[in-house]
């Protein structure tokens, strides 16, 4: 899903110049992108739903900021991968102080919450879920930006902070992780383990 | 190209992330080549997959509560660390322009009590006791304009001290930026070198198991040698 680029940085011209309705039109119009992001780089359907309303709040208080020349889907991206970070940090710290106990399998408890349609679709969501989570998380970043988002490596390297090259590294690195992961016994022996040559 | 220098490009290519002359050359290739044509297909089909990852739907964010929350603009979305910074420069500048301010009022203070027609001043420190200073000579018909005078001379000192720090500051926090920025860029350019050696470490091993694989699957003769290969075989291969 990816937002309108044109509709979402005019609506937010509109509201930093302070159109309150605008700003209400821009939730509406990428609230749902917004969960979308949160949800695929953290895992979790309700931290996904906490970071999003914080992504908002961002958003919202840094609004007067905004440079009308700049992407605002960009921006907004920027804004709803470092509210992630920091929340998989602080999950991070607090699994460390709780010990293995807390650190249930979060794939498995999101995968769980998703609606399945019929078992087999979410026996291959399960696995999706679990490949995406097996995934270094800037390479997580890099494939679920280019994939669900439809952003470019230019544009992911925007929203990142890191060089086009390693967005592009990241890419390759990511899919031949996952295609490793989902389809283990597939003939091509080139991609049976490109990365680390260990099953 | 051969299909040793495709396959790298293979993820790039079933993800349609780049569009370099190199990329459009493996693509030419691809669509020759039967081996990386089904490992293209392979990648793509694992991309398709990734659309099992469906997310569940949720009550929608209430905008007019965001927009409750607060003015906006009215705190930065500076990082904490940072944040924590500034405000212990600005107590310090604060402590600063309290500190002058009293050891000004040390030296040339005084004060003025008035109850209808009566004044009484008291006056301290080296004003008090200059000889012939202007103050000096008028403390026994006390003037409300000297005080002012003194008070406005007072918010003078206080205001340019207040811009000096103020200004000291910005300069700091301009330091402080290029510095950490600086740093960040050192750190990601040591990260894409060592990403580039690595890819090309994993490529030279590849290279190297596949030279391996091939003498593996050659003929070796009774002194362990490996046999000559064969001209037909060759040709076809």
């Amino acid at each position: 899903m990816r937002i309108d680029l044109a509709q979402a940085t005019r609506l937010a011209t509109l509201a930093r110049d302070g159109d309150a309705d605008a700003f209400d039109a821009l939730v509406a119009a990428c609230d749902r992108v917004v969960l979308e992001l949160a949800e695929r780089l953290l895992l979790d359907h309700h931290e996904a739903e906490d970071v999003r309303q914080l992504a908002w709040l961002k958003a919202w208080r840094a609004l007067p900021q905004f440079d009308a020349r700049a992407s605002f889907p960009t921006w907004l991206y920027r804004i709803v991968v470092n509210a992630c970070r920091d929340r998989t940090r602080a999950r991070q710290r607090a699994a460390q102080h709780a010990g293995p106990m807390r650190a249930l399998p979060l794939a498995l408890a999101a995968a769980q919450r998703g609606p399945a349609a019929d078992l087999e679709r979410d026996e291959l969501r399960q696995r999706v879920v679990a490949a995406v989570e097996a995934l270094p998380a800037e390479e997580r970043e890099a494939v679920v930006l280019r994939h669900f988002h439809d952003l470019n490596a230019s544009e992911i390297a925007e929203v990142v902070g890191r060089p086009r090259t390693t967005v592009q590294s990241c890419l390759a690195r990511a899919l031949a992780r996952l295609n490793f992961r989902l389809k283990p016994h597939a003939g091509a022996p080139a991609f049976s383990d490109p990365v680390t040559r260990t099953p | 190209m051969s299909c040793e220098r495709i396959l790298p490009l293979l993820p790039l290519l079933a993800l349609d992330a780049d569009d370099s002359d190199e990329t459009r050359a493996a693509r030419g290739h691809v669509n020759e080549c039967e081996r990386c044509s089904a490992a293209l297909r392979e990648l793509e089909s694992t991309r398709a997959d990734l659309d099992a990852f469906t997310v569940a739907d949720s009550p929608a964010t209430d905008a007019a509560e965001i927009r409750a929350a607060f003015v906006p603009g009215h705190a930065s979305v500076a990082p904490a660390g940072r944040g924590r910074l500034r405000w212990l420069w600005k107590a310090a500048a604060a402590a600063l322009v309290v500190g002058a301010t009293a050891g000004f009022a040390w030296t040339h203070g005084s004060v003025t009590l008035e109850r209808g027609t009566a004044t009484l001043r008291v006056a301290w420190g080296a004003n008090e006791r200059a000889p012939g200073s202007a103050l000096d000579e008028r403390e026994d018909s006390i003037e409300p304009e000297a005080v002012a005078t003194v008070l406005v001379e007072l918010e003078r000192r206080v205001d340019q001290l207040e811009r000096r720090h103020e200004r000291d500051l910005l300069l700091l926090a301009q330091t402080v930026d290029r510095q950490q920025e600086s740093r960040e860029r050192g750190v990601s350019q040591r990260i894409d070198s060592l990403e580039e050696a690595t890819h090309d470490g994993f490529l030279f091993t590849n290279s190297v198991l596949d030279g391996v694989a091939r003498r593996l699957a050659k003929p070796v003769d009774a002194t362990g040698a490996v046999a000559p290969a064969n001209p037909e075989n060759q040709a076809n291969h």
